[in-house]
């Protein structure tokens, strides 16, 4: 058992998995048809040219409308090849539309698929059992192609891959083809579906993890409903099939006689905090993210040259995760010291001083490429930062905060909502996102705000809009307070209440109202507290992780009476009347130990104690997606926990990354 | 203690022995037909064909009348009978109840079976060879006139050949490329016997003489016999053994052979993988090869190790000395592997005994890192394991055991129902994974023999020895619930399918009891939406659409995986929530549609209707007001295109004002305000922006000042500023309110008013202003700098 991941090596795994299957359909050319969806995340773990030399794959084509043609043509043209095609349908369960066409006319008599499922998918076993006469049910891939072509399924096992960051896995299962949220779809009562589907997929993603690193889940937690029924479904699937040899290790580490060896399981999902998401996020990566889009393969939208690659990039991986505002003074430390490296070519004297600067040239010339990179693409994320009028950036933060601090009531939160509907120089995402802040931090707007918001809206926006904001009600995104008495919403609680028993808005002093981005450098790059990340808030999941380790944040505001101060091992232990107040619920949390049940009358003692230079791992799982805003967060709790000696690395594994406008739609 | 080289019998180097297995009285009849496996005998008698064990137990009767004309019959590997009648090949799956398996030779081959070897099939007419495998018949080698085969002894094979004794010639047959070859020109035999590993042994009765040859090339050995042999059959691997009334001699090179003397005549020969079989009027007999190590450990004189560490052991007691001194002499890993293989090779318990504790006495003197000491472990679980099938009437050897492995000794004792002993040897060998495959054949024998009991007792029955059980394997269950369901137990049946640990063979087991309700549910609760759309589609092919609705609407109704599947198919899904009166889904299903055809509007009151139709919902009533308000404003539209010979159609309200206003159609404009309450505000940011995209400068001015503006004038101020306007943008400066002078500064120079900014600050009287002015006025406007210094001086 390995107690440190190398979640590099997935991506490697992944590849060679892929390469297998490929060289295994035959030795013959193949054409690989992709669908659209996969070719970003296919280039996250093998190159296209890896894949063409490594493989009898020999030509890739994306599936779509086009495909037939293009396909026919290489058959027609060139000596016999293989046509193969790989699909993902995790998470939209029907083949893509146009698959049983391109068979039904490509008129051959066997074709390979390979589809991506998990190694643990329950349904995987119906395409072996489908050969069987007495069998009933076919696989669902099988029932939806055409009958008439012998279609050959192969099983590609996917892995969460390591994306941005190292320990930021990500699944890629939380939109379907169509753009659609899985957590929160757009016809809401498919929600229960959907969810289900994703919290599959999650309990199959985590399951292949957990099997493919050898780990055993100590401890877990779940922040929610979804979140404890993931918990609870993937314990079950881990116990159904353990074999004696991993119930012998599990009982030799932690029976009886407890190696202190922890792992914890974190799961938290989207509506817990509804809130993050809304606010405009501030660091690097995130503003990229904000202003253009970011994709998870470090592609930035709009800009056709940028590949941000946090494994050659190293100057990315240091900065993504922090405040813009600290970007510049970095930058230029950067360049100052690659100068110095520059100039250092005139001290050397000696033969030897010289080759060795020779030496160095080229690793220097490629960071100074690579600065050159990042020092224009932030100027221009100032630049729109400062002038676009359609983003309007710091009016709207300084709303943002306003409307977090409770600064404006009502009233005048109503009014400066309505004057941005009025000038209609704002997208109507954005406005939206503002809405449903307001919403969220009041609890319910006033009934005729609402009303007026509502229609102001339709008018602006047409009649569409009406059915996108039934959507966010029915979220419990925004809402009026005689909707709240019908309809759930996130929380129960005004959000100055939420804040203040978290500390969610530590005060800062002097600059609580300067734009945080604008603050001094060494403010921005040595942050306090996790506020960095947003207009000085912290977001609420990097509270609830921090409480299950260190209750020294509740007790500050909340009840100074706490069970422990901190504690290497998670604990809810009385917090269940934080979650009541907040949540209405105090069950929507959840905490169990995954250990072996102890017989009767033992007590399990702890042998061998683990020094403190290594880290437990700490699996944090999101349902419904992540912000970048909270990963760095959460890493910077990391920090912050190890400096008080509790040593955790946190694996991020979620099934997306979101931003605002994800969110919105 | 017997010393148990005194029966070998030396054929040149090798050693060979016969060893009694157990006592057995053969059928004094005369031309029996029999088949013998490893551990059964099959012999037809009269009307039936019995199964006996070798100590002669009644296994089973199986009734010949159900295949009236055999041709043959013999066991397989895995001592399946296969009985070949004169159209088919039969396999008797189960004893008791009968349980067979058929397949009949195709009615195009016009022909029909002569005789059947080794799963080969020779035919009457054409004498064509086919293989029988996995209950197919397949065919290996037309004839086409190449060969004859005169008698049934013409030919013979084993797995991999086939051997074709032709009335002038010797053919061959590889089964692997199927090709017939001729192997010896122009010789005749009449009998021909291949060994397990490949030897051809051919048998002329003419010249009464054997040739044995591996490759036709090179004949191996030829040996003219004295008299004629009763049968000839291969021992193991290395020698022919013939047999004769009360003797059997086995054949070595250069006309050397030795004799084994029975005191019973000799009824069945038997050939094993390491020796014959001797099946004599009372008894079973074996004849074997002695190994290497047991003749290194026992042969009279010996001086290898093996022998010198026994020696050590019985000096033990006497003199430990030179018990001690002997294992230094000797190559002691040799003699402990000598010993312990030697050990796997006895019979007779004692002797293993002796031999084992050798080796272990030697083994302890061993370097703990050069012995694996597993192997002794391994060999001591394997002795302990054939001694016990010994008791059960199974002789097997080391080398017979390792070809039919534990399995296939746990699939023999369920064919003959031998539960009991199968678990006992499941624990004797620590090995649980058998388990479940002994509980499953149990319960299937117990359902299908016990058609006194009610299905209550057979299902209590049943779940206890299932609980009891320590592990559980997929599928097992699943087979058991089958057998209740072809025993016509279909309650049964469905119970004990839920019994099933594998969730897919539960569901498969449910459908085809078609129980779809319960499958459903089932698959629910595996919370695999994969699993379950799979058992979906499946149910889709089978059931009506009607059907397959009211299914979903009794177990699905809050999980709509279903729509969620169909989300692109509208047809599909306006039916749905049709009927499952999900009004809302139906309204958004309108309304996507709508957007796809590009027309909101005919769809409107539909939408509205229906979200009229949900009782006590606040939100949907509020929305179909104002799907209301839209109708009004599309009617209101219409006679404003009508009016004004423009399309106003489709457009939000505000797109309708700001064309208004652009038309310059003010009393249209204030009705429209009036009557769908559109707040002043707004008015005043519309008209604003309207006017500026026009560049109507004058009339925005005017517009300004006709009354108040309810948005201020900042507004004003931004739109002109952020289209470019400065100069337009300079005028609103002054009448913007609430802000403090330094603001007004400020904005004056965005916007680069100096001219008003040096006024204002003239007004204020602020020096540090004016001489900062001073600074930034650009130097090509002399004329400002000197109002500056002008005021500067009043001041």
């Amino acid at each position: 058992m390995s107690s440190q991941w190398n979640t590099r090596r997935l991506s490697k795994k992944l590849a060679s998995s892929l390469c297998g299957i490929l060289r295994e359909i035959c030795s013959k050319d193949q054409i690989l048809v992709l669908q659209p969806e996969m070719v970003s995340v296919i280039g996250e773990f093998i190159s296209f040219s890896q894949l063409t030399s490594s493989t009898p794959v020999r030509k890739i084509i994306a599936l779509n409308g086009q495909t037939i043609n293009d396909l026919s043509s290489i058959l027609n043209s060139t000596i016999e090849m293989e046509v193969v095609f790989l699909i993902d349908v995790r998470s939209d369960l029907s083949i893509p539309a146009v698959l049983p066409d391109i068979l039904d006319k490509l008129s051959l008599k066997a074709v390979n698929l390979i589809y991506c499922s998990w190694e643990t998918q329950k349904a995987n076993c119906l395409v072996n059992y489908g050969q069987d006469e007495g069998f009933k049910i076919r696989h669902f891939i099988q029932s939806q192609l055409p009958k008439e072509i012998d279609v050959h399924l192969h099983r590609l096992d996917m892995l969460a891959l390591p994306q941005i960051d190292d320990n930021l896995l990500i699944g890629n299962f939380l939109f379907n083809s169509d753009g659609g949220n899985m957590y929160s779809p757009r016809v809401f009562s498919m929600q229960s579906a959907t969810r289900a589907i994703l919290v599959d997929n999650m309990a199959n993603c985590l399951q292949s993890l957990i099997k493919e690193t050898k780990s055993i889940i100590t401890d877990a937690i779940a922040f929610g409903e979804e979140s404890k029924r993931l918990v609870h479904l993937l314990r079950g699937r881990i116990e159904a099939s353990e074999d004696e040899e991993e119930t012998f290790i599990k009982d030799t580490l932690y029976g009886d006689k407890y190696s202190g060896i922890e792992k914890d399981l974190i799961v938290f999902e989207r509506d817990m905090d509804p809130l993050t998401p809304l606010l405009t996020q501030l660091t690097y990566s995130g503003l990229l993210d904000e202003i253009y889009g970011l994709s998870t393969d470090g592609k930035v939208n709009g800009l056709e040259d940028v590949a941000l690659k946090y494994r050659t990039d190293e100057i990315w991986d240091n900065l993504k995760f922090m405040n813009f505002g600290a970007l510049g003074p970095q930058l230029n430390q950067m360049a100052k010291d690659l100068q110095d490296k520059y100039d250092a070519r005139h001290k050397a004297e000696s033969v030897g001083e010289i080759k060795q600067f020779v030496e160095s040239l080229s690793s220097l010339q490629a960071k100074q490429k690579l600065l050159k990179v990042h020092t224009t693409l932030s100027s221009n994320v100032l630049q729109e930062v400062e002038n676009n009028a359609s983003i309007q950036f710091n009016r709207i933060l300084e709303l943002e905060q306003n409307l977090l601090l409770g600064n404006l009531d009502h009233r005048s939160s109503c009014d400066s909502l309505l004057e941005l509907i009025y000038e209609g120089e704002v997208s109507l995402k954005r406005i939206l996102r503002l809405i449903c802040l307001s919403s969220l931090c009041k609890y319910g707007l006033r009934d005729k705000d609402y009303e007026l918001i509502k229609r102001e809206l339709i008018d602006s926006y047409g009649i569409e809009t009406c059915f996108q904001l039934e959507r966010l009600t029915l979220s419990g995104l925004f809402s009026s307070k005689s909707l709240l008495a019908t309809h759930n919403s996130a929380w129960n609680k005004e959000y100055r209440y939420i804040s203040t028993w978290l500390d969610t808005l530590p005060p800062i002093e002097d600059e609580a109202t300067e734009v945080p981005n604008l603050k001094s450098s060494h403010d921005a790059a040595n942050p306090r507290d996790a506020t960095f990340a947003y207009c000085g808030v912290i977001p609420l999941a990097v509270r609830f992780v921090q409480l299950l380790y260190d209750r020294s944040v509740i007790s500050k505001n909340y009840a100074s009476q706490q069970p422990y101060i901190i504690s290497r091992r998670p604990s809810l232990a009385k917090t269940g009347p934080l979650f009541e107040q907040i949540y209405g619920n105090a069950n929507l949390v959840h905490e169990e130990s995954w250990l072996l049940d102890l017989k009767k009358n033992k007590k399990r003692v702890t042998i061998g104690q683990k020094d403190n230079k290594t880290s437990d791992i700490t699996i944090i799982a999101f349902l419904g997606g992540v912000t970048l805003g909270e990963i760095a967060t959460l890493k910077f709790l990391q920090n912050k926990l190890q400096a008080m000696n509790i040593n955790k690395r946190f694996i991020f594994v979620c099934d997306g990354i979101i931003n605002g406008t994800h969110y919105i739609q | 203690m017997k010393i148990p080289s005194f029966s070998w019998e030396r054929l040149r180097d090798v050693f060979y022995r016969s060893r009694i297995l157990c006592e057995l009285k053969w059928p004094a009849l005369d031309n029996v037909q029999y088949a013998i496996s490893t551990t059964l005998i099959a012999i037809e008698v009269n009307e039936a064909i019995e199964i006996y064990d070798y100590q002669g137990e009644l296994e089973a009767t199986i009734d010949k009348k159900q295949f009236p004309d055999i041709v043959a019959f013999e066991f397989d590997e895995n001592d399946n009978l296969i009985i070949a009648t004169l159209n088919s090949i039969i396999m008797v799956c189960s004893w008791r109840p009968l349980n067979i398996s058929r397949c009949v030779l195709k009615d195009e081959i016009q022909d029909s079976i002569w005789d059947f070897k080794c799963g080969l099939l020779v035919t009457r007419q054409n004498q064509d060879i086919y293989r029988y495998q996995n209950d197919q018949i397949e065919l290996i080698c037309k004839n086409g006139g190449r060969y004859t085969l005169l008698t049934k002894g013409h030919w013979n094979a084993n797995g991999r050949k086939v051997v074709l004794l032709d009335v002038n010639h010797v053919f061959q047959v590889e089964m692997e490329d199927k090709l017939l070859s001729k192997s010896l020109q122009d010789s005749q035999w009449q009998n021909v016997l291949i060994s397990p590993d490949g030897l051809i042994c051919l048998y002329s009765s003419k010249f009464n003489k054997l040739q044995i040859y591996r490759d036709p090339e090179r004949i191996l050995l030829e040996h003219s016999l004295d008299s004629v042999p009763k049968i000839i059959k291969w021992c193991g691997n290395d020698s022919i053994a013939c047999s004769f009334t009360d003797e059997v001699r086995l054949y070595g090179p250069e006309n050397l052979y030795v004799t084994f003397w029975y005191p019973h005549e000799i009824s069945a020969l038997f050939t094993e993988i390491d020796g014959l079989k001797i099946f004599t009027e009372e008894d079973v007999r074996f004849i074997s090869r002695v190994s290497e190590s047991t003749s290194n450990a026992f042969r009279v004189g010996s001086t290898e190790p093996a022998a010198i560490l026994l020696d050590s052991l019985d000096l033990l007691d006497s003199n430990i000395s030179r018990a001690i001194e002997n294992l230094k002499i000797i190559n002691l890993e040799q003699a402990v592997e000598d010993c312990i293989s030697a050990a796997k090779e006895e019979f007779d318990p004692h002797i293993q005994k002796r031999l084992l504790s050798a080796a272990s006495f030697g083994k302890a003197s061993l370097a703990y890192k050069s012995f694996d000491s597993d192997k002794f472990v391994h060999a001591c679980d394997t002795i302990r394991l054939l001694n016990l099938l010994r008791g059960r009437a199974m002789f097997l050897t080391t080398a017979e055991f390792d070809r039919i492995n534990l399995n296939g000794i746990i699939e023999r004792l369920l064919v003959r129902h031998k539960h009991y002993h199968a678990i006992a040897i499941c624990r004797l060998t620590n090995n649980h994974s058998f388990l479940p495959r002994i509980f499953s054949s149990w319960a299937t024998t117990k359902l299908q023999l016990s058609p006194e009991l009610e299905d209550d007792e057979l299902l209590s029955l049943i779940k206890e020895k299932f609980f009891e059980l320590p592990v559980k394997a997929d599928g097992h269950m699943a087979k058991v619930a089958h057998a209740a369901f072809l025993e016509g137990r279909f309650r049964l049946a469905r119970d004990l399918a839920l019994l099933e640990p594998s969730t897919t063979l539960k569901i498969s087991e449910l459908l085809g009891l078609e129980d779809d309700n319960l499958a459903l549910t089932v698959s629910m609760e595996a919370k695999s939406p994969e699993l379950t759309l799979s058992l979906l589609l499946s149910l889709r092919e089978r059931l009506t659409t009607t059907q397959l609705i009211k299914l979903l609407m009794i177990n699905m109704s809050n999980e709509q995986l279903y729509p969620y599947y169909y989300r692109r198919d509208f047809a599909l899904l306006y039916d749905y929530y049709r009927q499952m009166d999900q009004y809302v889904d139906l309204a958004q299903l309108l309304i996507a549609q709508a957007k796809e055809q590009g027309g909101l509007r005919a769809f409107l009151p539909q939408v509205r209707e229906l979200y009229g139709k949900i009782p006590n919902n606040f939100l949907a009533k509020e929305s179909s007001e104002l799907l209301l308000r839209q109708e009004k404003l599309y009617t209101y539209q219409d006679s404003l295109s009508s009016k004004c010979g423009q399309n106003f159609v489709g457009m939000s309200l505000d797109e309708t004002i700001c064309k208004l206003i652009d038309l310059r159609q003010e009393r249209q404009a204030q009705d429209l305000i009036k009557r769908f309450k559109v707040t002043d505000k707004k008015f005043y940011h519309l008209k604003c922006k309207r006017l500026i995209e026009s560049k109507l400068f004058e009339d925005l001015y005017e517009f300004a000042i006709s009354r108040k503006s309810p948005i201020g004038y900042r507004p004003f101020y931004d739109y002109l500023k952020r289209k470019g306007y400065n100069t337009e943008a300079v005028h609103y400066v002054e009448m913007i309110s609430g802000i403090s002078y330094r603001q007004k500064w400020d904005l004056y120079l965005e916007c680069k008013g100096y001219y008003e900014a040096i006024q204002l600050a003239g007004k204020e009287k602020d020096i540090l202003g004016l001489k900062e002015l001073y600074r930034i006025v650009p130097a090509n406007e002399p004329r400002l700098k000197a109002e500056i210094n002008q005021i500067m001086s009043k001041l």
